[in-house]
């Protein structure tokens, strides 16, 4: 029981980790239509921001996400006036290879100056943890799922609330319409592209706080992570990547407490599977992201 | 809805691509009465940041000491040699392919890819081509019970793993009565974790969970870097000591996460193959420290030849040319490095290099090298080298087994109470 206990307790906070992850990427895909490759790419660039901001200055990565999301906003803002823009309207191939290539750029340039060595951010809480009874909470890790949650409801107050909000959302539901009623669909795209990089960049500070991270081997499984979560909480809902991210954290801890760490994989996959079967739109996606209208 | 189905195909497809598009390779042609030695070895992938990365400059450095010395001498003449290599991504699949390809282009003379799944893969490849294989970083003992006759390894099999760590666990003070152990499923760690089950029961220590757990609970995938479910079925079990069977991701994961959920062992932990890696401690940081290792080799060792001269010059001549610090040494290189000098020894014993003059030479080979002792036995296996243990101690690998050998004492237990 105290096993159990202790997998499901990881499995959600583990959750709020994997949905930091995922939480951009959901966003470019359901109002650009653009998948994201260099997604992963974006985090780790986060990741490296934060971890030479500690290296040199001794900030703390939660200080340091202020100055790691300003920072990847402002990249992914230009990237995507200059570059992704370009084949936004492009069939979906097009943007898939862009952003491949963008992001094998990123991660070589990335090697040539840090090299592939592993890296953490040393410090002093995220390793440890409180008990409640015999179970253990990563102080990291909750950090992380509470910034989750908090981002979500943020950007799901800015969708809601707010003018850009609308403007965005309208914007991924019918670009035609909403340039007719005088959105600038082209900055509000880098906006939106530009948040979607900053939420990449603080996932990827997370990461380096409480694992590591290398140009080689991190930036897929983010994307790949990503692309999972994404698709298990579906579309056009802000809450979507929280909830596949949590229900994926949870899916994995308990599956391989069950049937050994070398079933998580598979686990992940069968959760993934069986959603798509029941809910094709995901677990809360909107189907009406299905049939927008593109001009 | 999801728009498009085809894109999920479409992205795992671009997915599956970005790792082969990540290979890179680099051939170099052979003139004269050159010899060609070609490696396939991992320069992207899950071992192209670490392990292969060391393997490849342990095989330049070879040739680079050779050519310098002159060459290899044979037949009244001078021989050069050249180093032919390919990155294999990192899968076992694509090193077989190279090796093939090398034999195509009439390459016989093989040195081995980084790891035991690798040389597992290539080694039937160049039995049928008549290849001759020499090992410096597969130790998975199954690879030597096919009964090949044209693979050499020079480095301690994998049933020596654990139980080195086990052996010097058994002479520190306090000793660990009970220990776990975390086993990647992998060929080579779980051979290693198997032989260190035994001789943990041997010297009167408990495996906890069990002594099958290994195979089961707190098995995980190799290569991740997320081994919580393992972490979670020892908590509770309390060992004084955790073991972790398996490569630097697994290693370093297992580490970080102990910590996060509370899974702390009494006096510290072990590892097989990553403590002795500049990017453990790089990864880890401060918690690399009094993390125990068993090694393959160490420069304490009286050891020398006649090309590398003595364990500590190589140290000292491998870390300046290469940029490491002389107490974050990469062991894997002196393996790949003593691997090239067999090759060389042997070409040199036959006379030449034909590749079944080169086998029959190396077969009957025995010398003594900065490496430790090389000789063969029919399986292809050297099993007259002992292995060696080293703790981190100020972000330095400090060697503190066998106790003849050790320059500084164990920091034990390593995590103060």
């Amino acid at each position: 029981m105290t096993q159990f206990a202790q997998a499901a307790a990881y499995g959600v906070v583990q959750g709020g980790l994997l949905a930091l992850v995922a939480v951009g990427f959901s966003l470019v895909w359901g109002i650009m239509n653009v998948i994201n490759l260099s997604h992963g790419a974006f985090a780790v660039m986060g990741a490296y921001i934060a971890w030479l901001l500690n290296q040199h200055f001794g900030l703390d990565p939660f200080l340091a996400i202020p100055i790691v999301a300003v920072a990847m906003f402002a990249f992914g803002y230009v990237v995507q006036r200059g570059l992704i823009n370009l084949v936004v309207n492009a069939p979906i191939f097009l943007t898939l290879l862009l952003t491949f290539g963008l992001s094998l750029v990123i991660l070589n340039i990335l090697q040539l100056l840090f090299t592939a060595d592993d890296r953490t951010i040393d410090t002093s809480y995220a390793s440890q943890s409180f008990v409640i009874g015999t179970v253990n909470v990563p102080y990291g890790r909750l950090g992380a799922f509470f910034l989750a949650i908090v981002i979500t409801f943020a950007l799901a107050a800015l969708m809601t609330r707010t003018r850009l909000g609308h403007a965005i959302g309208a914007t991924g539901m019918d670009r035609g319409a909403a340039r007719l009623m005088g959105i600038r669909a082209r900055h509000i795209y880098a906006v939106t592209f530009g948040i979607a990089t900053a939420l990449a960049g603080v996932a990827g500070t997370m990461i380096a706080t409480v694992g590591s991270f290398n140009p080689t081997t991190t930036p897929g499984q983010l994307t790949l992570d990503a692309f999972v979560i994404s698709v298990l909480g579906g579309l056009g809902n802000m809450y979507g990547a929280l909830v596949g991210g949590l229900l994926l954290g949870i899916a994995e801890s308990i599956g391989g407490l069950l049937l050994t760490g070398t079933w998580v994989n598979a686990i992940a996959m069968a959760v993934l599977i069986v959603t798509l079967i029941i809910r094709p739109s995901g677990l809360i996606g909107k189907a009406q992201y299905g049939g927008r209208v593109e001009v | 809805m999801i728009r498009r189905p085809g894109a999920l195909i479409a992205v795992g497809i671009v997915l599956a691509l970005g790792a082969a598009a990540c290979g890179t390779s680099s051939n170099t042609s052979t003139s004269g009465s050159g010899i060609t030695f070609a490696a396939p070895v991992s320069q992207t992938g899950a071992f192209g940041q670490a392990e292969g990365l060391y393997t490849l400059q342990g095989y330049k450095f070879c040739v680079q000491t050779l050519n310098a010395k002159g060459g290899i001498q044979y037949g009244g003449s001078s021989h050069q040699v050249t180093l032919v290599t390919q990155d294999d991504q990192s899968v076992s699949a694509t090193s077989a392919q190279i090796v093939d390809q090398y034999n195509d282009k009439s390459y016989k003379l093989i040195l081995s890819p980084y790891g035991s799944g690798a040389t597992t893969a290539v080694a039937p490849v160049a039995e049928r081509n008549g290849q001759v294989l020499v090992d410096s970083n597969g130790a998975d003992t199954a690879i030597f019970t096919h009964g090949y006759k044209n693979t050499f390894a020079v480095l301690s099999p994998s049933s020596t793993y654990v139980t080195t760590i086990i052996d010097t666990l058994a002479g520190l003070n306090p000793a660990p009565k009970t220990v776990a152990i975390i086993a990647a499923n992998d060929g080579f760690s779980q051979h290693s974790a198997d032989t260190g089950v035994k001789e943990a029961q041997a010297k009167g220590m408990t495996v906890v969970p069990s002594a099958t757990a290994y195979t089961s609970s707190t098995k995980v995938a190799a290569n991740v870097t997320d081994v919580s479910s393992a972490l979670i079925a020892i908590k509770g079990t309390n060992p004084d000591v955790i073991i972790i069977s398996a490569h630097l991701n697994e290693a370093v994961a297992a580490i970080k996460q102990a910590s996060e959920l509370g899974v702390k062992p009494k006096y510290g932990f072990a590892a097989t193959v990553a403590p002795p890696t500049p990017a453990f401690i790089s990864a880890l940081g401060t918690k690399s420290e009094g993390v125990i290792g068993s090694t393959q080799w160490v420069p304490e060792i009286s050891a020398s030849d006649s090309i590398f001269g003595s364990a500590k010059q190589f140290l000292t001549n491998f870390t300046n040319t290469f940029g490491w610090s002389a107490t974050q040494y990469p062991y894997q290189a002196a393996d790949a490095a003593a691997a090239c000098e067999a090759l060389a020894l042997a070409i040199q014993k036959a006379g030449s290099a034909d590749p079944a003059a080169v086998r029959t030479a190396l077969a009957g080979l025995s010398a003594d090298t900065f490496y430790g002792h090389i000789q063969f036995d029919s399986t292809g296996m050297n099993t007259t080298k002992p292995m060696y243990a080293i703790q981190i101690q100020k972000s330095a690998f400090v060697t503190i087994y066998p106790s003849n050998l050790a320059s500084t004492p164990a920091i034990w237990p390593a995590i103060a109470a």
